[in-house]
């Protein structure tokens, strides 16, 4: 025989373990604390990137241009990291080299002749790798596509305890397109973070 | 379940609870009411939706919890809004950090950059030195050369932040198509005979533009502190100087009274 007493009392149990489960696992996921690092994540490189490529494709140094101008030699430098956050060399020549692949270049050399060059750097490899043939002066350089990254760090102190325990980070992001003959900056966009963190460096 | 929706709909039941005993209703255009005596619905299937249903309402409330939880230890005395973990939506709030630290704030450098651009882009046509320029050849006006130029810091404040403030004015000032006409931003001579030398490898450099002082104008800043006690006083100042005369053209200046919260 069936006692419904007791089986709304299981049911009701059941569901109180299940509800336990979830606050245990949603506390897993989010977690109580807060975050505990200012650091640029890679996330925000996406997201400046991505209003780079459209604020250097819709810049006035295009617009101005049209397949009759003198021909532009564009070479990208790498990131200048002047933040307190220690960006790799090979991430700081990431961060420019994909705003230059992300440009369609062949709409580039037909609609604005504007032009990519490999790096000087990468010029000087070729005869590393094995490249035996007559390398030839390559056509002057004109622009350099180059970034800074820029930190203002603020830190606050917890009398009590001693420490600091509070942190922000102002990040300034830049992108700028140079004529190396003028010095003139032809484009520049930039982009800010703020970020904020809360506990000790050491956990 | 399209009878228990046109129920909750038409609002004949007081509670949500209610709507779990109508396994069974018959609507029309005035309402739906509860046939009892077609229910096919044994009594253990009834606990079982009203269990199912306790449960979803202690997981909701389980759920609102940990976000207050998670949203609780990040707040500190004005949370700033966080579109991401730990990133502001807005760089001019000001943070714990910010009130806290005895550097000079960076919401009030920020609104110095910002006000010192729209001063500068206002009264840019104003100056006689920038409107009279033409060039005597093909009375054409020419547009001058703005360079940045040194920072001059007397806090107890790295002197990168105010770099960092000026190249902000820069960009700010470059955004404008006024100024943008009647001034070609350049980079330092220095830097960019660097750059010259790495992109040439050192080979044939040739030497980068050199312009007339008398078409030259810098960006100069100052930056200065005094302290009394727990409050700090700060004078912020930017200037435009023509390289010929050392004329100041420009002059903006910021005073910000700053103290520390503990």
């Amino acid at each position: 025989m069936k006692m419904p007493g007791i089986g709304l009392s299981w049911m009701r149990c059941g569901a109180i373990m299940l509800s336990l489960a979830g606050v245990v696992a949603m506390s897993a996921v989010t977690g109580c604390a807060g975050p505990e690092s200012t650091r640029l994540r890679a996330s925000d490189f996406d997201e400046t990137l991505g209003k780079m490529i459209q604020s250097l494709s819709s810049s006035e140094f295009l617009a101005e241009r049209s397949p009759d101008s003198p021909p532009a030699w564009v070479v990208i430098d790498k990131v200048e990291n002047l933040t307190n956050d220690v960006i790799p060399p090979a991430e700081q020549w990431m961060l420019v080299a994909r705003l230059q692949s992300a440009m369609p270049l062949q709409r580039f050399r037909e609609q604005y002749r504007v032009m990519f060059q490999i790096t000087p750097e990468r010029h000087a490899l070729l005869r590393q790798a094995g490249f035996t043939g007559e390398l030839s002066t390559p056509p002057a350089i004109t622009h350099t596509l180059s970034a800074v990254f820029m930190s203002a760090p603020r830190a606050g102190r917890d009398i009590k305890a001693g420490m600091v325990n509070t942190r922000s980070d102002y990040y300034y992001l830049e992108y700028r397109l140079v004529d190396v003959k003028t010095r003139e900056t032809k484009w520049l966009d930039t982009f800010e973070i703020k970020q904020q963190a809360k506990g000790l460096a050491i956990d | 379940m399209r009878c228990l929706r046109r129920v909750i709909s038409l609002g004949r039941f007081e509670s949500p609870a209610e709507m779990f005993d109508a396994h069974e209703c018959e609507c029309d255009n005035s309402g739906c009411l509860m046939n009892e005596s077609s229910s096919t619905v044994t009594g253990e299937k009834i606990m079982q939706q009203r269990s199912i249903f306790s449960g979803a309402i202690l997981m909701t409330m389980a759920g609102l919890l940990t976000v207050g939880c998670a949203s609780s230890e990040e707040r500190y005395d004005q949370p700033p809004r966080e579109s991401h973990r730990g990133r502001l939506d807005d760089p001019y709030q000001s943070t714990r950090a910010d009130q806290a630290s005895d550097r000079a704030s960076i919401p009030a450098l920020l609104e110095f950059s910002d006000l010192t651009a729209q001063r500068l882009a206002q009264d840019i046509t104003s100056l006689p030195h920038v409107i009279e320029r033409y060039d005597a050849a093909s009375k054409v006006q020419k547009r001058l050369v703005l360079e940045m130029g040194g920072i001059d810091n007397k806090t107890r404040t790295p002197s990168t932040d105010f770099e960092l403030i000026q190249r902000r004015l820069r960009s700010e000032l470059m955004k404008s198509q006024l100024i943008r006409s009647k001034f070609m931003f350049v980079e330092s001579v220095a830097r960019q005979e660097q750059e010259l030398q790495r992109i040439q490898q050192g080979g044939g450099a040739s030497q980068t533009n050199r312009y007339a002082n008398e078409d030259i104008y810098i960006l100069q800043g100052d930056f200065m502190e005094a302290i009394r006690d727990s409050r700090r006083q700060y004078f912020f100042n930017f200037k435009l100087v023509h390289a010929q005369t050392r004329e100041i053209v420009f002059d903006s200046s910021y005073d910000l009274g700053q103290v520390t919260v503990r």
